[in-house]
C-alpha cells in the first residue's frame, strides 16, 4: 500500500476509540473535549516504517559492490562482470553480498536508463542501457548507446524470484541482495525493505514512550496512548501483508522476511483509492457518531444525531464504491497499469529475448519492482509539486 | 435588468483586469486585491455594491487561467531546479509550452464545469461533513502537518564512500523542508501574534511574509538562471483523449477540495496528497489536474461563501479574498447561483483571453529577455509591499524572502512554507495559540 | 547571428558545462557542492552556493530580529469609532466599560461589549470561557466594569468591527465596577443606561406570564419618591442564586439593596436588574412581613402612575474653556463655531471652538441617522450633552438628535 493509505487507515483506526475521539473533539457535545492531537498518531505510527526504511534504513545498510557507472561512457558489459563478480563472491564464500547500483545522469534532467535482468534458467546476469530519459521518465528517442547489453555468466545457482527486470533512471537506484542458501543462491530485491522497520514487535517498543510522554504531560488516559500508536504501526504491517513482498513480522525474534499473500500490489491506485476512501467515511462516521456537532434552529441549539451505521455506509461507502468499480470497469481494468518505465523494460529485455533467445520473460510483475517504481514515482510526483509557487495566499 | 448589465460589466471589467495583471510574474492577485479594495471603498459611491463580489471574483478566475502563461514561459530554470520544475516548464523546455498552457487553461476549464456539477453536494452533504469535523480541525490539519512532513523522501541519490556521506547527500533537501518547516512556523507564530506590521494596514498582514515567502525566491531563482527560453511550437491542437481528462478531473477535484476547504492547505498541498490517494501518473495528467485544482481551490474557497443552508447560515468560504472583502461584503441566500454564473462567464472568458494572450507573451519574450521581466517584478513587489505595509513590511518581506530560498535552491518542497500559517492556525484552533504566545513572550 | 556571438554563446556553454560538471569523475553534479561519486569538492556557480548560505543564515538572523521587534512592540491604543475597514485582522488595543456580557457554558464562549465613548465593540472569546474563567476567577470581566484589552480585529459588513480574544493575559481590568448609591428620587432620564446600587423598599409585586412586574420605592420616608417598576423576567429571575433573595424580592415590605441598570419605557424610567447571577449585587436588608408572592394572586391594578418626567431639566449652559474634569456626567450646553467634521465609522467627530477653545463633540452613528442637519465647517452649533472623560480628553457627547442645533444669527 503507499504511505497516504497506511496514514489514513492508521487514523481510522484510531478513531474507532471513543475516549480518543471524545478528547480530540474540541467542543460541541462531548464534555471530555480537550483539544487533544491523539488521534494523529495513528497516522503518524501508521506512515513509521516505510519512514524508517527510505529514509534511515538504505543508508545503514552497507553494499560490498557499488556498480556505479560513468555516463560518458556507459560498459554494460562492465556493469554485468561487476554483478557476476557479486554474485560469485557470495556462491564461493557463503558471505551475503550487497550489491547497490546508482542512477547514470547525464544532465539537470537527463538520465541514462538501464536494466538489471537475473536468468534463472541460463544463470546469466543482464544489463540492458536503454534511451536516455527526463525525470518524468519520457526517453528521448535514439539516445541508446551503440552497446546496449552486458551479459555474465554466474557460477552458482540463481532462484530468481523477482520476476521483472529491474529499471534504473532517476533519482536513486535499487540495492540486491543475494544469499546462499544450499542449493540455490536467493536474489532479493531492496534487502533493506520491510525487515527489521515492518515488525510488531518494534511497533511495540516504539508505541512505549507515548504512554511516558503523555505521563508526564499531565494527559488523561495515558495508556491510550501507545495502544493507538502500535495499532497504527500494526496496519501497516498487516496491509503489506496483502502485497507480496511481506516483512519480518517479529523481527528480532526471527529475522527472514515472510512472503505476503499477494493479493493486490501496493502501487494499485484503485485499491489504494478505496482504501483511502472508506478511511474518509469510516473517520467521518466516527467523528459524527462520538461527538455529535451542535447546531442553531433559530434561538435553539440542536444536536445532529448520526445516522444508523448500516444507512449511512450503505448510502457512502456501498453505493459510491459501486459506482467507482462499474466505472473503472469501463475504463479500465482493475488492474493497475504498468509504469512507463516497466513497460520500456520490458518491451527492451522483449527486444533482447528476440535477439539473443535466451530470457524468458515472467509476465507476473513482482511487488518489489512495482515498490522501486512506486519509490520513484513519490520523488517524480514531489518534483513535479515541488513549484507550488503562490498558491498559498 | 439594470443588475444584471452591471453585474456583466463587472464580470467583464474583472476579467479583463485580472487578466493583465495576472502576466506580471510572480505577482498574486491577492496582492493587488487589497489596493482594489481600498480604491473600491474610497469611491463607493462610484461603483455599486451589486458588483463587488462580480468583480473580484472575477480577478480570481482570471487569474486562476491567466497566471499560467508566466509560469510556464518566463522563466527558464537551470540545473539550480533541476529536481524541482513543473512538468508545464518541462514541456516548455522542450518548445511544447504552448500546449502546456492550453492544456492547463483546459484543466481550468473542466475545474469550473465540476464546480458547477458539484452544486447538490456543496448544498445537501457539505454543510453536514463540515459541521461534523470543524470541532476536529486543529487535529486534522496537524494529521496535514505530519503527513507533509513525513512523506518528503530523500531526493539526493545516497551515494557516498560511507553511510555519513550517503545519509548527507540524501537527506540534503529533508533537512532543507524541516528548517523550511520550522522557520516559516516560526515566523507566522511572530506575525500572527504580534505583527510589526502598522495596524493600519492590518488587513495586509500576511501580504509581505507571502509575497517573501514564495515570490521573491522565484524571482531570483530565474534572475540567477543562465538558461534561455527555447522557440516554442504554437500548435493547432491539443492530444487530450477523455480518459485523461476524466481522471485528471478526479485527481483535481480531490486535490482542489481539499485545498479549499481545509485552512491554510494550499493546491500544492493539496495536490500531494491527492496525488498519492489517486496514486495515477503522467505529465499531461499533472498539468491538466493542476488546472482543474487550481480553479477549485481559488475559486471554489471563494464560492463556498455562498453556500448558505440552515446547517450553514453564514456559508463556508475560506482563503485570502474572503478576509479581504469581509469588511464589505455579506453573502445572501441566493447569491450562489449569481456567482456560478459569474465564474462560468469569467471562466470561458479567460480561457479565449489564454489561448490569445500565450501567442502575444510568446512573441513579447522573443524581443524582450525574462530577466528584464523579473527585475521589472522585482522593483513592483516592492513598491506594493512598501507602499501597502511601509518599513516593517519590507523587513518581514526580506526575512520570508529568506525563507522561501531555503527550498528552492535545496530541492525541498515549497509548500513547507505554509507552516507560517498552518502551525498558527492549527494551535489556535486547538486553543493553545496563547500558551505558545506566552512561552515565546509575545502577548 | 554573427560568427563572434556564436563562439561567445559556445563560450558561455562550455562555461556552465564546467560548473555543472565533476572536475574529478566529469560526471554531472547540477548544483552539488561536493560530487555525490567520488566527493570531490565541486566549484559550484558562485551565485548559487552564495545563494544557499544567504538562505539559510539570512532566515535564521532575520527571524530573531523579527522576533525582538515584534517582542519589542507597543501595540497601539485606537479609539473604536475610529476603526476603518483597512484595520481588519490589525491587533490593536482598546478601552473601555463593559456594557454588555453573554456567557455560553456549554459551547465554552463568551462575549463582552465595550463602549469607549466613541463606539462599541464586541469582544469574542470562542472556546475559552474555561480556560478565562480559570485565569480571573471572581475578577473575570463583568459588565460595568472598565477594562483594556488587546486582540486581532475582526471586522465584517454584517457586523460590523469585533475583536478575537485569544489570551487571558491580554486583557486588564482597570477598574472594577462599582455602582455609584443612588437614591430613586435622584435618578434622571439622562442617566438611561446607567448603573446604581439601589435600597429600595418592595411595593408591590405582580407576577406574568414571563416574570415579576414590580414596583418599588426609595426606603427612607424622607426620601419618599414616586414607585419606580422593576420587571424581573424569569429567565433572570432564576438566575438569581440565593433564595433567600429570590423571597425578599417577591415579598412586599421587604428591604432590599441591589445593583440594576436604570431604563425607561415610553418616556417613563424603570429598573433592570443587572447580573442577576452575581452575589455581590445583592443583599436583602429586610424581610417583608408577608408572604412571598405567588401566581395566583389577584391583581388590581389601583396604582396610578406618578411620573414625574425629569428629562426636560435643563442643561447647564457652559463656556468650554470653562469645562474642567469635574464636569464630568454633567448634562451641559455649549455653543461654539464648527472647526472640524471627521464622519467615522460608527459615529462623526466634530471639533467645536468658542473664544480659542475647543471641545470633541462626538455624535454617534445612530443620531448622525436621525439628524436633519448637514454639519459644515464654519457653522455655529449648540450642543446639549454628557461631559465624558475620554482617555484623558473631555467631550460632550448628545444624547439625542435634538441636542445638535444650529445657531442662527
Amino acid at each position: 500500500m503507499k504511505g497516504l493509505t497506511h496514514f489514513m487507515s492508521g487514523v481510522a483506526l484510531a478513531s474507532f476509540f471513543t475516549p480518543a475521539v471524545l478528547m480530540a473533539g474540541k467542543t460541541g457535545s462531548s464534555a471530555t473535549a480537550a483539544a487533544s492531537f491523539i488521534l494523529t498518531l495513528g497516522g503518524l505510527y501508521g506512515i513509521m516504517p516505510d519512514t524508517l526504511d527510505f529514509k534511515m534504513g538504505q543508508f545503514f545498510s552497507e553494499p560490498d559492490f557499488e556498480v556505479d557507472c560513468d555516463p560518458s561512457n556507459p560498459d554494460p558489459q562492465k556493469m554485468a562482470d561487476q554483478l557476476g563478480e557479486a554474485i560469485d563472491e557470495c556462491w564461493e564464500t557463503g558471505k551475503d553480498i550487497k550489491v547497490q547500483f546508482y542512477p547514470m545522469r547525464l544532465a539537470s534532467n537527463v538520465w541514462q536508463q538501464y536494466v538489471i535482468k537475473f536468468d534463472g534458467n541460463t544463470d546469466e546476469v543482464f544489463i540492458v542501457i536503454n534511451e536516455a530519459v527526463s525525470t518524468s521518465q519520457i526517453p528521448f528517442m535514439g539516445t541508446e548507446p551503440e552497446k546496449r547489453v552486458g551479459r555474465c555468466k554466474v557460477k552458482a545457482n540463481l532462484l530468481e524470484t523477482h520476476g521483472r527486470p529491474s529499471v534504473v533512471d532517476i533519482l536513486s537506484g535499487p540495492q540486491f541482495g543475494f544469499k546462499k542458501d544450499g542449493e540455490h543462491l536467493l536474489i532479493e530485491f531492496l534487502p533493506w525493505h520491510r525487515t527489521w522497520s515492518h515488525s510488531y514487535v518494534l511497533g511495540a517498543l516504539l508505541a512505549l514512550p507515548t504512554y511516558f510522554i503523555a505521563l508526564l504531560m499531565g494527559f488523561s488516559l495515558p495508556w491510550l496512548y501507545p495502544i493507538i500508536a502500535f495499532l497504527g504501526f500494526a496496519i501497516h504491517l498487516t496491509e503489506d501483508l496483502t502485497g507480496h513482498m511481506g516483512g519480518s513480522l517479529i523481527w528480532p525474534i526471527k529475522k527472514e522476511r515472510c512472503n505476503g499473500a499477494g493479493w493486490f500490489r501496493a502501487s494499485n491506485p484503485h485499491m489504494n483509492f478505496l482504501i483511502d476512501y472508506t478511511c474518509v467515511t469510516v473517520i467521518i462516521y466516527n467523528l459524527w457518531r462520538i461527538t455529535p456537532p451542535l447546531y442553531r434552529v433559530g434561538k435553539n441549539t440542536e444536536i445532529l444525531t448520526a445516522l444508523p451505521w448500516y444507512l449511512y455506509y450503505f448510502v457512502f461507502l456501498a453505493i459510491p464504491i459501486t459506482i467507482y468499480l462499474l466505472i473503472v470497469k469501463f475504463s479500465d481494468k482493475l488492474e493497475d497499469s504498468k509504469s512507463f518505465a516497466a513497460v520500456n523494460a520490458e518491451n527492451l529485455v522483449d527486444e533482447f529475448k528476440k535477439i539473443e533467445g535466451t530470457i524468458d520473460i515472467i509476465e507476473e510483475l513482482s511487488e518489489a519492482d512495482t515498490l522501486l517504481a512506486e519509490e520513484l514515482e513519490i520523488r517524480n510526483k514531489e518534483t513535479k509539486f515541488g513549484m507550488d509557487q503562490i498558491d498559498g495566499m | 435588468m439594470i443588475s444584471f448589465l452591471t453585474v456583466l460589466i463587472y464580470t467583464v471589467l474583472g476579467s479583463l483586469t485580472g487578466a493583465l495583471l495576472s502576466l506580471i510574474p510572480s505577482l498574486h492577485i491577492y496582492n493587488v486585491a487589497g489596493f482594489a479594495l481600498l480604491i473600491w471603498h474610497a469611491s463607493q459611491s462610484l461603483i455599486p455594491q451589486i458588483a463587488v463580489a462580480p468583480f473580484f471574483i472575477s480577478l480570481v478566475v482570471a487569474f486562476s487561467f491567466i497566471n499560467t502563461i508566466p509560469m510556464t514561459f518566463v522563466g527558464a530554470p537551470d540545473e539550480s531546479a533541476t529536481v524541482t520544475i513543473l512538468p508545464g516548464t518541462k514541456m516548455m523546455m522542450s518548445g511544447a509550452g504552448y500546449e502546456a498552457a492550453v492544456l492547463t487553461g483546459t484543466g481550468s476549464l473542466i475545474g469550473l464545469f465540476m464546480l458547477i456539477a458539484m452544486t447538490p453536494f456543496f448544498f445537501y452533504l457539505f454543510p453536514t461533513i463540515h459541521l461534523i469535523v470543524s470541532p476536529h480541525m486543529h487535529w486534522i490539519l496537524m494529521l496535514v502537518m505530519i503527513y507533509m512532513l513525513m512523506s518528503e523522501w530523500p531526493k539526493g541519490c545516497g551515494m557516498g564512500k560511507t553511510v555519513l556521506q550517503r545519509f548527507l547527500n540524501a537527506w540534503g533537501n529533508i533537512f532543507a523542508g524541516l528548517l523550511t518547516f520550522g522557520l516559516a512556523g516560526l515566523l507566522g507564530l511572530i506575525i500572527t501574534s504580534k505583527s510589526p506590521i502598522s495596524h493600519e494596514m492590518g488587513f495586509q498582514n500576511i501580504m509581505p511574509v507571502f509575497v517573501g515567502l514564495f515570490a521573491i525566491p522565484s524571482i531570483i531563482q530565474n534572475l540567477l538562471s543562465n538558461e534561455k527560453i527555447p522557440d516554442q511550437h504554437i500548435a493547432e491542437s491539443i492530444n487530450i483523449d477523455a480518459r485523461t481528462a476524466g481522471i485528471s478531473a478526479y485527481q483535481g477535484v480531490i486535490g482542489g477540495m481539499i485545498a479549499a476547504y481545509l485552512p491554510a492547505v494550499t493546491a500544492g498541498i493539496g495536490g500531494i496528497i491527492a496525488g498519492h490517494a489517486t496514486a495515477q501518473r503522467g505529465d499531461k495528467l499533472f498539468i491538466i489536474s493542476g488546472g482543474v485544482s487550481k480553479i477549485i481551490y481559488y475559486v471554489g474557497a471563494f464560492l463556498f461563501l455562498f453556500i448558505i443552508t440552515p446547517l450553514s447560515p453564514n456559508g463556508l468560504g475560506k482563503g485570502g479574498l474572503n478576509i479581504i472583502l469581509k469588511p464589505v461584503l455579506t453573502p445572501e441566500k441566493g447569491d450562489f447561483f449569481v456567482i456560478l454564473s459569474v465564474i462560468l462567464v469569467s471562466g470561458c472568458l479567460s480561457f479565449l483571453m489564454l489561448l490569445h494572450m500565450s501567442k502575444w507573451v510568446l512573441a513579447f519574450l522573443k524581443v524582450v529577455d525574462y530577466r528584464q521581466i523579473y527585475i521589472a517584478s522585482l522593483i513592483l513587489m516592492f513598491v506594493i509591499v512598501g507602499g501597502l505595509t511601509g518599513f516593517m513590511g519590507l523587513m518581514v518581506m526580506i526575512v520570508g524572502t529568506f525563507v522561501g530560498m531555503i527550498p528552492v535552491f535545496f530541492h525541498s518542497r515549497r509548500s513547507n512554507c505554509m507552516a507560517v500559517l498552518l502551525i498558527p492556525i492549527c494551535l489556535n484552533m486547538a486553543g493553545y495559540g496563547d500558551v505558545v504566545m506566552e512561552f515565546l513572550g509575545l502577548l | 547571428m554573427t560568427e563572434s556571438e556564436v563562439k561567445q554563446n559556445e563560450q558561455e556553454e562550455v562555461k556552465n558545462d564546467i560548473e555543472v560538471l565533476c572536475p574529478s569523475c566529469g560526471r554531472f553534479v547540477g548544483a552539488y557542492e561536493i560530487c555525490p561519486h567520488c566527493q570531490t569538492q565541486v566549484n559550484t556557480r558562485v551565485s548559487i552556493k552564495l545563494v544557499k548560505r544567504i538562505a539559510v543564515i539570512g532566515a535564521i538572523v532575520g527571524i530573531i530580529l523579527l522576533y525582538f521587534a515584534a517582542k519589542n512592540r507597543e501595540v497601539p491604543m485606537i479609539n473604536i469609532g475610529e476603526i476603518q475597514i483597512n484595520h481588519n485582522m490589525a491587533l490593536v488595543k482598546v478601552s473601555g466599560r463593559v456594557i454588555r456580557e453573554s456567557i455560553q457554558d456549554k459551547k465554552d464562549n463568551f462575549s463582552l461589549t465595550i463602549d469607549d465613548g466613541t463606539g462599541k465593540i464586541k469582544l469574542g472569546g470562542y472556546n475559552k470561557l474555561k480556560k478565562w474563567k480559570k485565569h480571573f476567577g471572581e475578577k473575570f470581566p463583568k459588565e460595568g466594569d472598565f477594562i483594556e484589552v488587546t486582540g486581532n480585529l475582526n471586522i465584517t459588513e454584517q457586523f460590523g468591527a469585533s475583536m478575537f480574544l485569544s489570551s487571558p493575559h491580554r486583557l486588564v481590568v482597570k477598574k472594577s465596577f462599582n455602582p455609584k448609591r443612588v437614591k430613586l428620587n435622584d435618578l434622571r432620564i439622562e442617566d438611561v443606561n446607567s448603573t446604581y446600587r439601589v435600597t429600595v423598599k418592595i411595593d408591590y409585586v405582580k407576577k406574568f406570564g414571563m416574570g415579576y412586574s414590580i414596583r418599588v420605592t426609595d426606603n427612607s420616608v424622607s426620601d419618599q419618591s414616586a414607585p419606580i417598576s422593576l420587571t424581573i423576567f424569569d429567565t433572570a429571575f432564576n438566575r438569581i442564586k440565593n433564595e433567600n433573595v429570590k423571597k425578599a424580592i417577591t415579598t412586599k415590605g421587604s428591604v432590599c439593596e441591589f445593583v440594576a441598570i436604570l431604563g425607561e419605557y415610553k418616556g417613563t424610567l424603570q429598573l433592570k436588574l443587572k447580573s442577576p447571577d452575581n452575589p455581590n449585587y445583592f443583599k436583602v436588608i429586610e424581610m417583608g412581613a408577608g408572604d412571598p408572592y405567588v401566581a395566583s394572586t389577584t391583581y388590581k391594578n389601583t396604582y396610578s402612575t406618578t411620573y414625574v418626567n425629569k428629562s426636560n431639566q435643563k442643561a447647564t449652559p457652559e463656556q468650554i474653556k470653562n469645562l474642567s474634569k469635574d464636569d464630568v456626567k454633567k448634562y451641559v450646553e455649549i455653543t461654539g463655531i464648527i472647526d472640524e467634521v471627521t464622519p467615522q465609522e460608527w459615529g462623526t467627530r466634530v471639533i467645536l471652538t468658542q473664544d480659542g477653545s475647543s471641545i470633541m463633540v462626538w455624535i454617534k452613528k445612530f443620531i448622525v441617522g436621525k439628524m436633519k442637519l448637514n454639519l459644515a465647517k464654519g457653522q455655529k452649533l449648540k450642543v446639549l450633552g454628557n461631559i465624558n472623560d475620554f482617555k484623558g480628553t473631555l467631550q460632550v457627547v448628545p444624547i439625542s438628535e435634538t441636542g445638535i442645533q444650529e445657531v442662527t444669527e
